[in-house]
């Protein structure tokens, strides 16, 4: 039998009998073959000894019994990590970030209970998932659209808690987070907003209630189990439509950047869209890479090629939701205001009305996630390895900041010796407002050698970015401490603010310990 | 000499001495007349013994004084209760809540650090107040729009901690903000968000951060001094229109509201605006009485006649020309549905606004120009006033249950409230609705004990309809957090066991939001 640490085995077993006492035997897996389903299918440390594993799992069907799980592991001090579908694949999966602990899996609470099309929200529990909110939304046949990420397999509460991102304009989905209910590590129930109010009426409708607003504290973090939330969602638009912006030279991204800034920022292009490079794609095919390698090509050279291949160096397919004649109209004034970069063009691109037709649903080019619809369609795109782990961190929405983000990667990998066809980079993207994240795709393989060569280009990357002060916005369970040591403002402060706050509220330490960098007092290292 | 609670002279004296070393003596105000000034003008106690008056005031220059002081009201056990610029009148003013209290006044620190009309945010001070970001950007010519509340005079660090509420596309303050910087109870200084990271590029432009996401928890809260917060502008718009929307009959609310709510969650109406009933105000004797005794029918015939509709509601759209017209084209279109619904253009304009242009809108606050004219509103009807700010679902069913709800206890004590949609509803935050209701405060003892008394049996009403206050007057902040009790009071447990772990002494703004230090915590009922 694996134990958690600190834990004796007698204790241990007590625990395990009070949790089946509290959601029945069927629900508490300690066998092997059920313990290593929560292992980490993507984990950096596969076949190593720091592969995070589980020492069992609990699986409760309700707010109660979270209760009682919780109450019973405050007892013998087990820790608990929790989950709620556990299919942030890139970050970490199911596994806890300390080996031992007991995975608190939520999925079978997987009620939705209530959308509403009139105010746009719903309200679900920890274990539905974006297919289950769709379903439930056709089946019913409101009016209104979720976001799901890509894939859509996971879990709208684990998504908004991790501070995850979709596509349509409600892209940030913690932003689109309206109350919660809280399990605390005493077990006692709380809820947020203005569901502190018993019999509410607006507990989806208004965020911050009265009082210190409370919600952000749950994201990332470590501090409560969330068992309800509310999210709001769009309404049904009228219509969809894309349209490509493409220009020609390389200082014309910072024109290009601080354009797409505004006509974001005034909410005239809303939801997430990717910077792409065709030019330095076709470097991509030629063997090259999209950072700028010391020793390759010059701007002069790349627009040169651009020139003959007729290929842009920069381009952005930009997307409207709204009424046909609004987003006509939108895209219209967009390309009024990007046409003051000499040399750009325009390319209208697809469109759709709503309620989307069936043919379309079932068409392969269909953007399936920017119309509110889950899939799995993500997991063909990414070939050639066993798993990835993502590096994500926030940069400034400029064009200098992608220069400088291009060079000092770029010099990174060829310190550590990594060939540019080898670099896993791409542009970036729009998920939440005001700014731009990378998403760099690290991958995982069945390979001890391998993963150890990547961890080490990941630990590098996190430090590289620190010194230029970009930061991660979130990142896979084996970097939590990493990452959160760079945030380390006047001797860490912020991240002592969070310890304290750890201490006052779960005491015992049994939540989810080490989850963004966060260990209750027994567990925690002495800072370098 | 006026005394913190449970401080003796002489501690208090060491104390004084202390922050007039830190800080200088001329900014540590003790004299009767200096304290007088941080007394809330509007005090429903005015003239009553429970009026909470400050022991004396400090007003630090910077973030090292702030943490001095900090450290000293610790090292003492002085309460302190920080304003920005405390011009929340409606809702306290300057005074503390508990009396004898020492004013931490940050009106000094004023300093606009930095505006940037690429990515559109700026950073400042508590201290700086809307005519000062609005100057700092009008002087050099930057293409951003702040959002003023009305008036304008307040600070937008102080208006965004108590989640207040403009007018444009950006009107949920608290809501745009990005970033900030905090004393803590034991003096330490935390950055939230990517300001955690030393020497961050992104501090203003990406919320969140790493790991638990705090901010927060410093609003309407006393777990930190909040010494800099970052905001999001809204960049210069190409134009604005406005377009009104009239409806005849009272069950037409229910379809306006649902239209109305529908554009608003789409992203097609983006601000601030107020759904009417022109039948709630006006001298007309006839419209007076119908409103009294007259039936529904009455009343429609009543605004049938008069061509002034049952229910309005004014649309503010801002954009690109031909967007806000496609914009309003639109909405026209959806709100058809209602028979008889008439539809009547109102403002329009581009941006930027000549001076010329400036002078002739009588309130300029939509168009991110600050501004005191509201103060012409209150003047004579009463010395000052009070807010009651319930949040109810933005449904007409909501809105009519809440004027009648509302409108009953108003008849029950008397009070000077109107029927038919006496008590406003506006939409300060997505997708709810406010009812800002006018309380006035007289020099009257009386009045004032009658007014606290009406304004406690809204608050109790209110709850048991499901309706809680957004903010409120330091005078109620323990009624209406008593009022957010789910499950015997958990949530504010747990701001009871972060305020115990951020603040031991109990030193920042005690009794801000019922929120007390342990010390002095009643047993709850």
């Amino acid at each position: 039998m694996r134990l958690p640490p600190g834990v004796s085995e007698a204790d241990f077993t007590a625990a395990l009998k009070e949790f089946e006492s509290a959601v029945g035997s069927e629900w508490v897996f300690t066998s092997d073959d059920d313990v290593n389903l929560y292992r980490d299918a993507y984990s950096p440390f596969w076949h190593e000894e720091e592969d995070r594993v589980p020492s069992a799992a609990v699986a409760p069907d309700n707010v109660e019994q979270v209760q009682a799980v919780v109450r019973v592991a405050n007892k013998h001090k087990i820790p608990l990590w929790t989950i709620s579908t556990g299919k942030n694949l890139a970050y970490g999966g199911s596994a806890p970030a300390l080996s031992g602990s007991v995975v608190l899996d939520l999925k079978r609470m997987n009620r939705v209970l209530e959308v509403n099309d009139q105010n746009h929200y719903a309200l679900v529990e920890p274990g539905v998932s974006y297919f289950d909110l769709y379903r439930y939304i056709q089946e019913h046949k409101l009016k209104v659209w979720i976001d799901p990420p890509d894939p859509g397999w996971g879990s709208p509460m684990g998504n908004s808690l991790e501070r995850g991102g979709g596509r349509t304009p409600m892209r940030d989905h913690f932003a689109a987070v309206c109350g919660i209910e809280v399990v605390l590590a005493n077990g006692e129930i709380m809820r947020t907003g203005m569901g502190a109010m018993p019999g509410s009426k607006t507990w989806q409708q208004y965020k911050y209630g009265f009082g210190p607003y409370v919600d952000g504290m749950f994201s990332q973090s470590n501090f409560g189990v969330v068992t309800k939330m509310g999210v709001w969602l769009m309404p049904e638009p009228e219509a969809y439509r894309e349209g490509t912006v493409m220009v020609s030279r390389h200082d014309d991204l910072i024109p290009f950047v601080e354009t797409l800034s505004y006509l974001m920022n005034s909410e005239i292009v809303r939801g997430t869209m990717l910077l792409e490079s065709p030019l330095l794609n076709y470097r991509v095919s030629q063997g090259g890479g999209v950072l700028d390698s010391p020793g390759g090509p010059s701007v002069a050279e790349m627009e040169k090629i651009g020139q003959e291949k007729n290929l842009p160096y920069w381009s952005a397919v930009l997307h409207f939701w709204g009424p046909q004649k609004v987003i006509d109209a939108q895209w219209e004034y967009t390309q009024e205001k990007f046409s003051e970069i000499p040399g750009a063009t325009f390319k209208d691109g697809r469109a759709y009305r709503f309620p989307l037709e069936q043919k379309y649903k079932d068409m392969e080019d269909t953007p399936l996630v920017a119309l509110g619809i889950p899939n799995l369609a993500i997991f063909g795109l990414i070939q050639g390895t066993y798993g990835h782990m993502d590096f994500s961190p926030i940069i400034p929405m400029t064009g200098e900041a992608v220069f400088e983000v291009l060079k000092a990667f770029g010099e990174a990998y060829a310190e550590m010796g990594v060939a540019p066809k080898n670099q896993f980079f791409a542009l970036p993207w729009s998920f939440f407002p005001h700014s731009f994240v990378l998403l760099f795709g690290f991958p995982i393989e069945h390979n001890v050698e391998q993963n150890r060569k990547s961890r080490e280009m990941f630990e590098r990357l996190v430090q590289v970015a620190a010194e230029h002060g970009w930061g991660e916005y979130r990142t896979h369970v084996a970097y939590m401490d990493t990452v959160a040591n760079v945030y380390s403002y006047n001797n860490h402060a912020l991240h002592r603010f969070h310890e304290t706050l750890k201490d006052a509220v779960d005491p015992n330490g049994i939540l989810s310990p080490g989850k963004s960098g966060i260990w209750p007092k027994h567990l925690r290292k002495s800072p370098a | 000499m006026r005394v913190p609670p449970g401080v003796s002279p002489r501690d208090f004296s060491d104390a004084l001495k202390k922050f007039e070393e830190t800080i200088g003596k001329e900014w540590v105000f003790t004299s009767d007349d200096d304290i007088n000034t941080y007394r809330d003008s509007y005090s429903p106690f005015w003239h009553e013994s429970e009026e909470p008056i400050p022991s004396a005031a400090v007003a630090p220059d910077s973030v090292e004084q702030v943490q001095q002081i900090v450290r000293i009201a610790g090292a003492h056990k002085i309460p302190l209760w920080t304003i920005s610029t405390g011009k929340n009148l409606g809702y306290g003013g300057t005074a503390p809540l508990l009396g004898g209290s020492v004013v931490l006044d940050l009106k000094r620190m004023n300093r606009v650090i930095e505006v940037n009309d690429k990515n559109h945010y700026a950073l400042v001070e508590p201290g700086v107040s809307y005519f000062d970001l609005y100057h700092y950007i009008h002087d050099r010519g930057l293409k951003v729009w702040i959002d003023p509340p009305d008036p304008g005079w307040g600070s937008l660090v102080g208006n965004a901690l108590e989640r207040g509420g403009g007018y444009t596309p950006m009107r949920d303050h608290f809501d745009c903000h990005c970033g900030m910087e905090v004393v803590l109870a034991n003096g330490e200084l935390v950055r939230t968000g990517m300001g955690a990271l030393p020497n961050s590029k992104t501090w203003q432009q990406y919320k969140y951060g790493f790991g638990p996401y705090v901010d927060g928890i410093f609003s309407q809260s006393n777990l930190g001094v909040v010494t800099k917060m970052g905001f999001w502008l809204l960049p210069e718009p190409e134009a604005f229109l406005s377009g009104n929307v009239v409806v005849g009959k009272h069950d037409d609310l229910f379809a306006l509201v649902e239209i109305f709510a529908n554009l608003m969650n789409s992203g097609i109406v983006l601000a601030t605006t107020t759904v009417i009933s022109p039948l709630a105000y006006g001298p007309d004797p006839e419209l007076a009485a119908l409103r009294a005794s007259g039936s529904t029918k009455d009343l429609e015939d009543y605004a049938a006649r008069k061509k002034i509709g049952y229910w309005s509601v004014s649309l503010p759209f801002y954009g690109p020309a031909d967007v806000v017209a496609a914009q309003w084209a639109y909405a026209k279109r959806k709100f058809s549905v209602i028979p008889e619904v008439r539809f009547e253009d109102r403002a329009s304009y581009r941006f930027p606004l000549d001076d010329e242009q400036l002078a002739k809108i009588v309130n300029p606050v939509p168009f991110g120009v600050p501004s005191l004219q509201t103060f012409s509103i209150g003047g004579p009807r009463s010395q000052g006033h009070m807010w009651f700010s319930p949040i109810i679902p933005m449904t007409g069913e909501a809105v009519l249950e809440a004027q009648k709800v509302f409108d009953q206890v108003a008849k029950d004590l008397s009070l000077n409230g109107g029927s038919v949609g006496g008590f406003p509803v506006w939409n300060f935050f997505a997708r709810a609705f406010v009812i800002i209701y006018f309380f006035p405060i007289e020099h009257d003892v009386e009045k004032n004990r009658k007014n606290r008394e009406v304004f406690r049996r809204l608050i109790k009403t209110a709850a048991e309809h499901g309706w809680g206050e957004y903010r409120t007057h330091t005078a109620f902040m323990g009624d209406i957090m008593d009022a957010y009790s789910f499950n015997n009071h958990s949530l504010l447990r747990l701001h009871e066991t972060m305020k115990d772990a951020l603040d031991p002494n109990g030193i920042l703004s005690p009794g801000k939001n019922g929120i007390w230090p342990k010390g002095m915590r009643k047993a709850r009922a």
